[in-house]
């Protein structure tokens, strides 16, 4: 069965917020990493891609998709509220 | 290779960076307009050069494009602190740290791009407040010439251990007295998030997992050979 490229696109993102949410974070960063490269403009995937980041202790990178997010969509609170603690506000 | 680091502004604040990093072994460039500036600290820095650092063409003459992390300390000026922060971003320097001065002068160096904000008048008033009305814990203390805390990120090899098999006191003569952790967590909105979590005085079962801080007390030596880990 063939799947379409948004179908495997919420499937990784999906994929993704299961690895977060056990504290996977390495592991979320890899399935991020395919999922931005399909779609670069989810504000949703950056985020995710963020957290994971940040959550790997990797905070400059994390820092770069949480700006991203923001490009994407400026009323992101969570990308925000996280980008503001990372730059030290 | 070795981080380069600038340092541009050098009043009390910025002089004490660039005279720290010089004494860790760093390259530091130190500018500023004021040539007395320069003469008082020329004996110290090796790179401390009089620069108007709001000239493009006398940044990149300087070589301020080869940097990877520049400190802006500007104590007077917000307009010249927010020119000199994108022009370096412009040089195309990773890190940009910004010194400022209050709340807009923040909010307006994040927005064209500051890497990173600091307030050290403020953050050293919190933290005062903070130790003064319960012990707290710092990035980094020195407690004496000999013994400091520090926090460090868990190394690879610990996740997923429990504290007492990684042995630290026994290997390094350090000890963990706090882990802050990185716990998922699902907000109002449903969507995931991180929230930060501190175990204070960690057990000897507690497990090591990703994204943990941990607070270590020891000799500075001991605490080098944990973060080579």
């Amino acid at each position: 069965m063939n799947e379409g490229p948004q179908e495997r696109f919420k499937e990784l993102l999906e994929k993704a917020e299961f690895y977060i949410l056990n504290q996977k974070y390495s592991e979320a960063v890899k399935i991020l990493k395919q999922a931005t490269a399909t779609n670069e403009e989810s504000p949703h995937a950056h985020y995710l891609y963020g957290l994971a980041l940040e959550g790997s202790n990797e905070q400059e990178k994390a820092k770069q998709h949480f700006r991203r997010v923001l490009e994407l969509d400026p009323e992101h609170a969570e990308a925000k509220t996280h980008l503001d603690r990372l730059i030290g506000q | 290779m070795p981080k380069i680091f600038a340092v541009i502004g050098l009043g009390t604040f910025g002089s004490a960076v660039a005279l720290e990093l010089a004494r860790r072994g760093y390259e530091v460039f130190a500018c500023d307009r004021d040539p007395d500036k320069i003469e008082e600290l020329g004996s110290e820095l090796a790179n401390a050069v009089e620069l108007d650092a709001t000239d493009e063409k006398s940044l990149r003459d300087a070589g301020l494009d080869e940097v990877d992390t520049a400190l802006v300390s500007f104590g007077d000026s917000i307009a010249d602190s927010l020119l000199v922060t994108m022009l370096l971003k412009g040089l195309g320097v990773g890190e940009v740290v910004v010194k400022v001065a209050d709340e807009r002068h923040a909010r307006l160096v994040k927005r064209i791009g500051a890497d990173r904000v600091i307030f050290p008048e403020r953050d050293m008033a919190i933290r005062l407040v903070e130790n003064i009305l319960s012990p707290d814990i710092f990035d980094f203390i020195e407690l004496s010439e000999e013994y400091s805390l520090v926090e460090i990120a868990a190394r690879k090899k610990m996740l997923g251990r429990k504290l007492a098999d990684l042995h630290l006191r026994k290997r390094f003569g350090v000890n963990v007295i706090a882990i802050r952790s990185k716990v998922p967590v699902v907000n109002k909105k449903g969507v995931p998030d991180i929230k930060e979590k501190i175990n204070i005085a960690p057990g000897a079962e507690d497990e090591i997992r990703e994204g943990d801080t941990l607070v270590i007390l020891g000799r500075d030596q001991d605490i080098e050979r944990v973060k080579k880990l």
